[in-house]
């Protein structure tokens, strides 16, 4: 009798516990616990070159939260399509304690920088400087040096004797009859894809670092490359793809090398030349190190791509704004060095992020 | 400790106690659930507040909006009052807003909202303020910023209530699931106190029917005769205990009873017994007598006869001596079978003696000495007579010198004491004890006696008084003589 007592009890206090942790489990599932912070940075980019984008901001975000700081990302959430001037502007109206910006560099945008700094918003813009603008600071890669690595892709290309012209003898029905490589002898085409929101001042740069290797390492050449720069205007979605395939289906005047600026112009470009073909025709040099394009580079569709460190670029702009906040001052560029990816580390890269995978 | 507590306890007891426990569980159970499923669905009817709020604050947005543009359309008082007020109630709804820096969208996009909201409110003010200074080209740009800002607001929270009810739809999915595992659990639980507490009942019920059965058990035994029933084991001290106890009890003094009737039916009836052979004694004496007398009427009628013819004689002694006689057998048929007192067995004596001196010629002297406060009192018939006769035949009948008798009746102590005392030729030890335990044979005797021998006066006198010592027999040797002493109770 006891014991059946001392069971119920039992049952009964178990039935108690069970439904007090259910209910402390939902209400914690309700409300969560979240942290507080003493700063609210709002992270702004345009909407191209996604994936670049995610990994920088989780790496200033990273940053941030070491620095007592929450990094928004703002425009995320919104459901409409805010230009980064507007988002600008809501970021100022919220009264953020700072801006990391990479936007097109325009009037309204350099107003809007200016504003925030009246406001005391600090301002630093990535990737690309606002140069006009009073931001506070620019965390890039470096222009002429990214011109310089560029050019020496470029000589190496020319000098692995790759630059090779397949001449065809096409009969009148369509089929080839003879098909014959020669050496070249004209100079090899050179065609930059730019970002036409990009200033003239940068795209110049990068043109004169090119020249400038080329003249470095073969003093008193005439033969020297022809560099052409095809600005893709990217105010209008999906824009970029439609001008590279433009370039491929013109291939009577089909680069020898093309050199793309972004990530974006990096997978479109080695798309369209798997898809017309011209695979080793065209020697593609490529710019970050998304999965698609290292692989692409393992299989030497691309010749060679810009790895830029996001962590790096992460680090940098917290430090600017932690560094602005607690002193007054920061530096007003921060350069972000780069490496060439070949065969090689593509494959190394690959291999590291398969085993993450792994481990993760 | 408990459970002896337990056990004493009467059953009223331990079924309250039982019933109460479990309903109390059950109940504090229900209730328990009630309140945590109560709080659930308060919880999902609260799911949902946070985006009503939220349409809530995007309507007296939109409001204020409304009566900014209504102002600068008719710049009345009105309107100007309707501004006033909404700017008010939107001032109110924005103080739940979070104003922390937290690393949760929702919270930070609050935070966004109000801030613009402030920007918002001041950028209306200055509007409002340079459409009242008639400052045209200002207020048309201040509104158009204020109008910027509201859209940019108005998109916020547009995102913020599709934040909210996401995280609301899984908040409402979770509180769903958890409600519907409650419910499992709860049931599961309460049918697992159910399932104990009839566990429990059918032990309780059981542990108070089983004493019950063999208690029936005992009770049929008893109906059926056996009387050595023991129950065991009652170790309760409930009502059940204590029927078990009082059974048991009741069965002991039925026993004890039982053998109490036995005893006295065992004492009736060797009383019965002793009736019995008292009448058959009594039985004996009167066939002697009839043996000896065939006809005691026949002879007492002629005797009387004889006695008148000797009167119409004029024998006297002759007359005197047939009354005696007749007197004498009157008796035997009268007293046989009844008791008398000792004067009458006194007067049959003296009858005797009168007889026997007439047919003897005055041989025996014959003395009396007797306390006449005992005259009266009780004794069995024809005790006296054949001592007197034991006296003459055996004692003095056959002596030279001339025969005594005396008799004395006196009373010492509690008892009356019948003495008969010759002279004669006394008697031996041997024949006294033979005399005594009854074995001397009487057959000798019945041409001089009335039939009734020695052996049948003790006899009756032991049954009669119950006693052993009724009759002390004295002989000092030979030739001295015999006392014969009956001792009889004097309240019998």
């Amino acid at each position: 009798m006891l014991t059946g007592f001392i069971i119920m009890l039992l049952a009964a206090l178990f039935c108690a516990v069970y439904f007090s942790l259910k209910m402390k489990e939902v209400s914690e599932a309700d409300t969560g616990t979240y942290e507080v912070y003493d700063r609210h940075y709002v992270f702004i980019t345009d909407n191209a070159e996604q994936k670049f984008w995610n990994e920088v901001y989780a790496a200033v975000k990273e940053e941030g939260e070491r620095s007592n700081a929450y990094v928004e990302r703002l425009g995320e959430n919104l459901n409409v399509n805010y230009q980064t001037e507007d988002l600008l502007r809501i970021a100022i109206n919220s009264s953020v304690d700072g801006i990391i910006f990479c936007g097109e560099d325009n009037e309204e945008t350099v107003e809007r920088i200016n504003e925030a700094v009246r406001k005391d918003i600090m301002v630093v813009s990535l990737r690309q400087d606002i140069e006009n603008s009073d931001r506070q600071c620019f965390v890039g890669v470096n222009s002429y040096d990214l011109g310089l690595e560029y050019g020496k892709q470029i000589l190496e290309i020319m000098d692995s004797g790759q630059m090779q012209e397949t001449e065809l003898s096409i009969s009148e029905d369509g089929t080839v009859l003879e098909q014959r490589e020669t050496d070249r002898q004209r100079p090899p085409k050179i065609c930059i894809l730019e970002d036409d929101s990009m200033p003239d001042s940068k795209q110049n740069l990068i043109t004169l670092a090119i020249q400038d290797s080329f003249s470095e390492a073969r003093p008193g050449e005439e033969n020297l490359p022809d560099i052409e720069i095809k600005r893709i205007d990217s105010s209008e979605a999906f824009s970029a793809e439609e001008a590279i395939r433009d370039i491929f289906i013109d291939s009577e005047n089909l680069p020898d090398i093309m050199v793309c600026l972004n990530s974006v112009y990096t997978e479109c470009t080695y798309q369209a030349a798997v898809d017309y073909n011209r695979v080793g025709e065209v020697k593609i040099l490529g710019y970050y190190t998304t999965d698609a394009i290292l692989d692409a580079v393992e299989k030497q569709i691309i010749y060679s791509t810009m790895q830029v460190d996001t962590q790096e670029i992460g680090r940098q702009c917290m430090k600017a704004l932690t560094e602005y906040y607690e002193s007054g001052y920061t530096s007003a560029y921060i350069p972000i060095s780069t490496r060439v990816i070949g065969r090689e580390e593509a494959r190394e890269l690959l291999q590291e992020a398969e085993v993450e995978n792994g481990d993760g | 400790m408990v459970m002896a507590k337990w056990n004493n306890a009467s059953i009223q007891i331990k079924l309250t106690i039982s019933f109460m426990f479990t309903l109390i569980i059950i109940l504090a159970m229900n209730l328990f659930m009630y309140m945590n499923i109560n709080s659930m669905m308060a919880r999902v009817d609260e799911v949902y507040v946070s985006n009503l709020n939220l349409n809530e604050l995007s309507e007296a947005l939109q409001t204020l909006h409304e009566s900014v543009r209504g102002y600068l359309d008719t710049k009345g008082s009105d309107a100007l009052d309707t501004y006033y007020r909404a700017d008010q109630e939107y001032r109110e709804l924005l103080e739940s807003l979070n104003e922390q820096v937290e690393n949760n969208p929702v919270k930070i996009t609050e935070k966004n909202i109000k801030a613009q909201s402030e920007a918002y409110l001041g950028k209306v003010y200055e509007t409002v303020q340079a459409k009242r200074g008639r400052n045209v080209e200002r207020y048309k740009i201040y509104y158009d910023e204020a109008t910027e800002i509201y859209g940019d607001i108005q998109n916020c929270i547009y995102a913020l209530n599709n934040e909210q009810f996401k995280n609301n739809s899984g908040s409402y999915m979770i509180l769903l699931s958890s409600l519907r595992y409650m419910e499992i659990v709860s049931t599961v639980i309460l049918a697992f106190i159910g399932l104990i507490n009839m566990i429990m009942v059918f032990m309780l019920t059981r542990n108070m029917t089983y004493p019950l059965i063999r208690l029936s058990r005992a009770a049929n035994e008893v109906a059926a005769g056996n009387f050595n029933v023991e129950i065991r084991n009652v170790e309760s001290e409930d009502e059940i205990g204590i029927v078990s106890k009082a059974f048991q009890k009741m069965v002991t003094s039925i026993q004890i009873y039982i053998q109490e009737i036995k005893n006295s039916m065992e004492r009736e009836s060797r009383m019965k017994e002793k009736e019995l052979l008292m009448e058959s004694r009594m039985r004996e004496a009167e066939l002697m007598t009839l043996q000896a007398q065939i006809n005691p009427h026949f002879l007492f009628n002629t005797l009387n006869a004889g006695a008148q013819l000797a009167m119409m004689e004029g024998a006297d002694k002759t007359t005197e001596f047939i009354e005696n006689m007749a007197d004498f057998f009157r008796y035997n048929i009268k007293k046989m079978n009844q008791d008398t007192t000792i004067g009458e067995e006194v007067r049959l004596v003296d009858n005797y003696i009168y007889i026997l001196n007439v047919r003897f010629t005055g041989e025996i002297h014959f003395e009396k000495e007797v306390d006449r406060r005992v005259l009266e009192a009780k004794v069995p018939s024809m005790i006296l007579q054949p001592i007197v006769e034991n006296a003459v035949n055996y004692g003095i009948r056959n002596i030279d010198r001339e025969g005594r008798i005396r008799l004395s009746v006196y009373q010492e102590g509690d008892f009356i004491y019948l003495s008969v005392w010759d002279n004669g030729i006394g008697m031996s030890e041997e024949k006294i004890s033979q005399i005594l335990r009854g074995e001397l044979k009487e057959v000798d005797l019945k041409s001089n006696s009335n039939g009734i021998g020695l052996g049948n006066v003790i006899e009756r006198l032991k049954l009669y008084t119950g006693r052993e010592d009724v009759m002390e027999i004295r002989s000092p040797g030979k030739d001295q003589g015999t006392e014969f002493i009956v001792k009889v109770p004097l309240y019998t």
